[in-house]
């Protein structure tokens, strides 16, 4: 934040300063854990070389267990991820089941678990595994089932979400043994009416999955029978993603008064905003152990440590003014306007909405029943008529106790959905942030200048119609983030060299000169001069008569001697220009450095004043 | 630039006696009882705190006229009595704020404002004549122009102020021939009738002295000739009270080439367009020190130190730390080198990736702090020419450019969006940045075009009569509107400064007033809100009876359709993750509580929670789980200290009360509530029950639970009444009581 003096005196950028308001929106904030155990079939068939796609069934599966590690500990890295191979000649679980081996109970995605699957995949042909854990087909899917909800239980995590996905190629497993089939079936019933999901991930072009999977996995979807083809899902399992997950949360939930004594009750939620590099902790070098960073703050007078109710808060009024105190109370006290919420002023028409009127992210509305009950159906309605009608809702909005306010349009958004039936915009209101008159300057730019003839401006339109794509923010990885990514994972990993980074907002030059190479040239020799070098130094244009004659003047009176001496000794060098000072202290044989106030001394020092 | 410019102020007030006579107000708005002089001070005050408030380096000085002494430049030779500069022409401080406040009182001898404007002038012609940068120079004039003046060097003060360039500003009468006819009665009213001799005496008097009327004579001319404009002192006072902070100093935030292509190079300026401005932060200083016999800095210093999360939390130097990052649960410590590498290095650029059509470039997803200006550099006509092509091509097409904006050497490279924007005198492109793929957050929201959600042609009509009746005008922009908080932080300031000792002074209406709809808009759709009330029932829940999962339970049942009520701020119960997004919500909520884990026993920590958790993982446990949450606010009203956990013991009744209605089983409760209720009467407990009554939580009734029966009316008794006199919730025991007062009476 900027001090005080600094935002009087103008000039200062803030642009990298993050919004207040929005740090209980950001990223660090995670409650819920979600868990997931990536169930292996590792009977001797996974092992064997898919005729169609030429890859060992097995390799894929720790492939895609790798990949989900590797998103997870990035994106939500508090989840629980666990791995179970069935299937196996030895065992590794607390009941002692047959053929069931819990390579990693759930816990928390790592470094050391990411390795093993790796050293797993570097084993060419899988040597070690037999001997590491062996095949059989002896299994029971009911054991297996068993373990995963015992794990699942007993990992003491509050999860909102339980999940199993289950990777095989024998889609029937327990062909000749009825009794199995009918226990593998009841354990998955007790799995599903425990909240716990179970996602079938078949492999191989021949699995039937009515023949017995469809009574183990309940699908959501409705009917049951419809199993997606899982070669998407294998893609999206083994697609690398380095994104900080954010769970939805409201920012606040506060009512929407459109009239006095009519209210209604919003969530305002927050779908849009700058994601920062995650910040470092402090780490004991000698055991790498994490480390508590403690502020105190002291007196610097008595030297006493301060408690919050020792501090106060002032400005300065004035360069070298006075310290103008209050208590922490009153500068609350100062920020209120009023108790939180949204305050209808008026409607207006969309198309008033300008581009430039823009401060800061916007949020995004929703109705919530639990402050004002009744508040979806009027929300809704709302919103039909501001879309039909094309208004935005111009409203006063406070979002918290003792923040100030500030004026929103609501923009009414339509409810989306792709093909698939999957929501692409929510419905609800954009929550656009409105600027104060301080907020906007107002520039003084050059008018007159030259402008574009019809012919040149047609030439431009080629250009932009051979570049011209469909812009989609979801195509676009912020490079800064994804290079801190990468080289975090391989140092963890211990990789010789991180993944590469293709950034992708750096131009390709050799397709925009293939697409529009030519449409640029002719664009150049229609607007530029032979021979314009657009990186030369530019000089600054003749200025007018005046102003010219003026800087004439101006320089003649510098060129005339000033008598410092005299000057100084009326104790107003202040007056002249550090040139001047400079010049002077120059001709004395003094070293003339420093600001103002440093040549004024050093001339006063000189002169013995 | 022009901002460099100093402006050079002198505050000319009347202190001659007639100014300290309080003007007798006939019942207008403006009737307060400050004298002349108190109000022109409060202006100057204004004006002064301005100055500071903008962080301008204009000077202001004070002259007083009307003074017992002569204090100067022009009084050598005789002239210019009870005229002085009491105050040098500088940048002003709280110090001449205090000055105005404190300091200056009525003098005896009235002086001819006329020659008091000669001194003026003559400093501001002193002040001024050696320095460079002058932006204006003033005069604000304070006088209530009963102090007599002589016109017979008016022509030549006219010429004075015209060719000095010398703005005068007259705040006092009201003109007679001034433009504001309309106040005209209302500041006559103010102004002071007298008897027309009653100049000397300072008593209160009827009618314009002809030295008054003179004087105003006099001041008309001056604003009639055009050398000065006048306010009268109550719309002087509601022009200062709006201060403007200091326009930003426009400066440059890329000077570099457009590139599109490697071949095409566009020499162009970025500047600032808009930006949230905020009031400067509050610094910290040290209350101990401050309190002390004799403060010094008054300074906070900060010392941070690393601890071992052992026991002893031994401190670690920073020397014997390193910088490390979390990767899952593994904490991977970075060398210096290590964290160079992780930073990507980025030269400064703006590079075209190619265009896209315009409404891509969606407002409610732009990110960043700022839209900035970019126009072809100035001094460079083929940039112009290019820039102009390129801009008007974007506008006709209407399409925009997409570009990596690196606005200096290893700066974090933006993803931009360059939309033209053409005015009748120039053309410019708006730069804002748009979101990586990381920023986007793809919550979902459960679609609200439900059959069940379908509006009746009622519904639909009132609606669209409130659209109607709520259309804002064009006059309101709230782009022309100032920040509130800069306005308030000011005024406390001010007021803080002046009154170190007061609270903080209260809102100013006219503050509040800009913030709500106009009373015009409200009256206008008053029948419309009426009607959109009738057709919508809505029902506020009170904050702190938010029982979240009742109302969704409740929600559910009545529209079958999942709304998003669950995820609380908490969120402690919330959503599923992104992949889950396409399934239909119905299942989230089941699956979220089932998710929650067996709870087998109440707590004073969350009792809510665990109680809810305790009764919804199986309804066999109802009984004990509320046998529990009982014993736990008892446990938490006594435990209490003062009130502190009265709140959390009031949630938890709440709850149990909403639960029992929700179960049909209000018999428990309501037995539970006269236990709590003999429990706490008459000890020191009691004040819960006051707060009770407050919340107006009483026995559920036979309209809220079809198995109570307990009137509504007997509810509010049990509320009201006190333990002794309690009325018997059923027949029996109301039978009973009889029969022990008849045996009584035996």
């Amino acid at each position: 934040m900027s001090d005080w003096s600094g935002a009087w005196g103008g000039g200062d950028w803030r642009d990298e300063e993050e919004d207040e308001d929005e740090q209980q929106a950001g990223p660090g904030y995670s409650a819920t854990k979600d868990c997931l155990i990536l169930l292996i079939d590792v009977s001797l068939g996974m092992f064997v070389k898919d005729e169609e796609t030429k890859g060992i069934p097995f390799e894929l599966c720790i492939k895609c267990a790798r990949s989900v590690l590797l998103n997870k500990v990035i994106s939500s890295e508090k989840d629980l991820v666990g791995v179970v191979f069935f299937g196996t000649n030895k065992e590794n679980n607390p009941s002692d089941f047959k053929h069931v081996y819990i390579l990693q109970d759930l816990d928390m995605p790592d470094a050391p678990r990411i390795k093993e699957l790796e050293t797993m995949l570097e084993d060419e042909g899988f040597q070690t595994f037999e001997k590491d854990y062996g095949h059989s087909n002896d299994f029971s899917l009911s054991d297996v089932f068993w373990t995963c909800s015992t794990m699942l239980s007993t990992s003491g995590a509050k999860s909102s979400h339980r999940r199993i996905l289950l990777f095989t190629n024998n889609d029937h497993p327990h062909q000749s043994n009825p009794a199995l089939q009918r226990q593998a079936k009841t354990k998955a019933k007790d799995l599903a009416e425990n909240g716990i999901e179970v996602e079938l991930m078949h492999i191989g072009s021949g699995f039937n999955v009515t023949s017995f999977y469809q009574e183990i996995v309940f699908s959501d979807d409705g009917d049951g029978t419809s199993f997606p083809d899982p070669s998407e899902k294998f893609e999206e399992l083994l697609t690398r993603v380095r994104s900080k997950e954010l769970k939805k949360r409201a920012l606040q939930r506060i009512t929407f008064s459109l009239g006095p004594d009519l209210e209604l009750g919003v969530g305002v939620y927050c779908m849009v905003r700058e994601t920062k590099k995650p910040s470092f902790i402090r780490l004991d070098k000698r055991t790498n152990e994490e480390l508590k960073t403690q502020t105190k703050k002291l007196c610097e007078d008595t030297g006493s440590i301060l408690l919050p109710t020792d501090i106060k808060y002032y400005q300065v009024l004035g360069a070298g003014g006075e310290k103008v105190i209050f208590e922490e109370e009153e500068i609350k006290e100062l920020k209120n306007f009023g108790k939180p919420g949204f305050t209808l002023m008026g409607f207006r028409p969309k198309s008033k909405m300008k581009m430039h009127h823009y401060i800061k992210p916007a949020n995004f509305i929703y109705p919530d029943e639990t402050t004002v009950s009744g508040s979806t159906k009027l929300f809704s309605v709302l919103l039909r008529r501001c879309i039909s009608r094309e208004v935005v809702a111009v409203c006063k909005y406070i979002p918290r106790n003792n923040s100030p306010p500030i004026f929103v349009a609501l923009v009414p958004q339509e409810e989306e959905l792709d093909d698939s039936n999957i929501q692409i915009s929510p419905p609800g209101f954009h929550v656009i942030f409105l600027p104060f008159s301080e907020d906007i300057r107002s520039l003084d730019l050059p008018d007159e200048m030259p402008k574009a003839s019809h012919e040149q401006i047609d030439k431009a339109k080629e250009i932009i119609k051979k570049l011209s794509f469909n812009f989609q923010s979801e195509s676009f990885e912020n490079p800064v983030i994804q290079k801190h990514y990468r080289v975090l994972e391989a140092l963890a990993l211990e990789h010789e060299e991180e993944e590469e980074i293709t950034d992708l907002t750096v131009p390709d030059a050799a397709q925009i000169n293939k697409r529009a190479g030519k449409a640029i040239d002719e664009f150049m020799k229609a607007v530029f001069p032979d021979g314009f070098d657009p990186e030369a130094k530019i000089t600054k244009r003749k200025a007018s008569t005046s102003t010219a004659a003026a800087g004439a003047a101006k320089k003649a009176k510098t060129d005339e001697p000033v008598d410092v001496e005299s000057i100084a000794k009326n104790g107003t060098l202040g007056k002249l220009t550090n040139p001047v000072l400079k010049e002077y202290l120059k001709s004395v044989g003094k070293k003339a450095a420093g600001r103002k106030q440093d040549l004024i001394d050093a001339i006063n020092e000189h002169l013995g004043l | 630039m022009a901002g460099a410019l100093k402006d050079f102020i002198i505050l000319l007030i009347d202190v001659g006696p007639e100014m300290g006579d309080v003007p007798l107000s006939v019942g207008g708005a403006g009737g307060d009882d400050h004298t002349h002089l108190e109000s022109a001070l409060k202006i100057a005050q204004q004006i002064v705190f301005q100055k500071i408030f903008s962080g301008s380096k204009d000077e202001v000085g004070v002259v007083l006229f009307g003074t017992a002494d002569t204090d100067n430049h022009l009084s050598a030779d005789g002239g210019y009595q009870n005229i002085s500069s009491v105050w040098d022409v500088t940048t002003p401080t709280t110090e001449l704020a205090k000055y105005l406040k404190e300091k200056v009182k009525c003098g005896p001898a009235p002086a001819d404002f006329i020659d008091a404007i000669v001194v003026a002038i003559d400093i501001l012609v002193k002040v001024t004549s050696n320095k460079k940068k002058v932006g204006e120079k003033k005069i604000y004039l304070f006088t209530d122009a009963s102090s007599g003046c002589s016109d017979d060097q008016i022509k030549e003060i006219i010429e004075g102020l015209k060719s000095k360039n010398i703005d005068l500003v007259i705040i006092g009468p009201t003109l007679p021939n001034s433009e504001t006819e309309d106040d005209r009665n209302d500041d006559n009213d103010d102004s002071v009738p007298g008897p027309s001799h009653g100049r000397r005496p300072p008593a209160p008097h009827y009618k314009k002295t002809p030295a008054q009327e003179e004087g105003e004579r006099v001041l008309s001319l001056l604003v009639s000739e055009g050398a000065g404009r006048s306010f009268s002192f109550h719309d002087a006072m509601n022009i200062s009270s709006f201060i403007s902070k200091n326009a930003k100093k426009q400066t440059t935030r890329f000077a570099g080439v457009l590139e599109i292509g490697p071949q095409l190079k566009i020499p162009c300026k970025i500047f600032t367009k808009s930006m949230h401005e905020r009031p400067a932060t509050w610094k910290k200083l040290s209350a101990i020190s401050q309190s002390s016999a004799n403060p010094g800095t008054m300074a906070i210093n900060l010392e941070r130190s690393y601890h071992l999360q052992d026991e002893d939390e031994t401190e670690v130097d920073l020397s014997d730390t390193i910088k490390g990052y979390r990767y899952g649960r593994s904490l991977i410590p970075v060398s210096s080198e290590d964290d160079d590498n992780m930073k990507l290095s980025a030269s400064k650029c703006l590079s075209l990736l190619g265009f896209t059509s315009r409404n891509k470039v969606r407002q409610e997803l732009l990110v960043g702090s700022s839209v900035q200006v970019l126009i072809a550099n100035p001094d460079s006509e083929p940039s112009a020419v290019s820039l102009s092509a390129i801009i008007r091509a974007l506008y006709e097409m209407d399409m925009a450019g997409i570009a990596r904006y690196v606005f200096r050497n290893n700066a974090s490279p933006r993803l931009c969006a360059l939309v033209p924007h053409i005015k009748p005198n120039y053309e410019c492109l708006f730069v804002v940045q748009l979101p990586y793929m990381e920023d986007l957050r793809q919550f979902s929201f459960a679609s609200l075009s439900h059959p069940k959600l379908e509006p009746s042609d009622e519904q639909l009509t009132a609606v669209d009569e409130l659209i109607n009746n709520m259309e804002l005008d064009d006059d309101f922009n709230t782009k022309e509107i100032k920040n509130p908080l800069f306005q308030r932080t000011f005024q406390c300031l001010e007021h803080r400064s002046l009154n170190p000792d007061d609270p903080l002074p209260p809102l100013e209406p006219a503050l509040e007033r800009c913030l709500n709809p106009s009373p015009a808009l409200l009256s206008q759709c008053s029948s419309s809100v009426l009607k959109v009330k009738k057709v919508f029932p809505l029902t506020r829940i009170d904050d702190k009876n938010k029982d979240k999962t009742a109302v969704t339970n409740v929600w559910k049942k009545s529209t079958d359709i999942n709304l998003d009520a669950k995820d609380g701020a908490e969120g402690d119960d919330n959503d599923l993750p992104s992949s889950k997004r396409s399934k239909t919500d119905e299942t989230d909520f089941s699956i979220a509580s089932l998710a929650k884990g067996e709870v087998n026993e109440v707590g004073t920590v969350d009792p809510v929670g665990d109680y809810k958790k305790m009764i919804q993982n199986n309804s066999d446990t109802f009984d004990k789980a509320t046998k529990q949450l009982e014993e736990v606010i008892f446990r938490l009203i006594k435990g209490s200290l003062g009130d502190v956990m009265y709140s959390k013991a009031m949630n938890c009744i709440r709850t149990m009360r909403a639960e029992a209605i929700q179960a049909s089983a209000p018999a428990g409760f309501n037995e539970y509530l006269k236990r709590l209720k003999e429990e706490l009467i008459g000890t020191r407990y009691s004040s819960f029950w006051d707060e009770m009554v407050k919340e107006s939580l009483s026995l559920i009734t036979s309209s809220e639970c079809d198995k109570s029966n307990v009137s509504q009316e007997l509810s509010d008794k049990f509320l009201s009444e006190d333990v002794d006199t309690v009325a018997p919730v059923d027949n029996k025991v109301e039978e009973e009581e009889d029969e022990d007062l008849l045996a009584m009476m035996d």
